[in-house]
């Protein structure tokens, strides 16, 4: 489960049904000192989260439960929740 | 599966339900020489590891599912085994 910053929203009015009271966050992977790596991706966000959030984020298959809806929502990504701290204590090099 | 490191910890009151009062590491993937391979990441523990043990995670589509027996556990990485020891024979640098 990588972090993420949450950077911004996506609105898309024709879509999946399954898909209908989900909301769209666009975040940015960080790695575990939080900067940027790798492409911001379109997640699922059932935390209502706002911009600037670090979440942590579930992919592949295990992202369609992410969402409070009984249906499983079709999806590869989802936020799996908001993080309060971070405590990394071996730096690269020293692991 | 692969071999890691515990690097840090992490932690998060808001979040879903699947996550809450588990245990949430940061580790970084090694290599079986024991270097570092990409990039650190976050997995549940629930086997006790701590800060700078070597461990096992794995990570696979409802595995979480089973292992906490929770129906739908939106969960990926998960550290399954603590390592005591690592034999990895011709293998190159």
């Amino acid at each position: 489960m990588d972090l993420a910053r949450v950077i911004g929203t996506v609105v898309a009015t024709q879509r999946d049904p399954l898909f209908e009271q989900v909301k769209l966050a666009v975040v940015q992977p960080l790695d575990d000192s939080l900067e940027d790596c790798g492409m911001p991706v379109v997640a699922i966000d059932a935390l209502n989260r706002s911009n600037g959030d670090i979440v942590y984020l579930v992919r592949s298959g295990d992202a369609m439960f992410a969402h409070y809806t009984d249906t499983n929502v079709p999806t590869d990504c989802a936020i799996g929740g908001l993080v309060d701290d971070v405590n990394v204590l071996l730096k690269r090099g020293e692991r | 599966m692969k071999i890691g490191k515990v690097v840090g910890n992490l932690w998060s009151t808001h979040c879903h339900d699947a996550y809450n009062s588990r245990k949430l590491m940061i580790v970084q993937p090694l290599s079986p020489k024991l270097q570092e391979i990409g990039m650190a990441t976050m997995a549940i523990d629930y086997v006790g590891a701590g800060i700078g043990d070597l461990v096992v995670m794995g990570s696979a589509p409802g595995l979480a599912s089973q292992v906490f027996g929770i129906p739908r556990a939106p969960i990926n990485e998960m550290i399954m085994g603590i390592i005591d020891d690592v034999t990895a024979e011709g293998m190159t640098d």
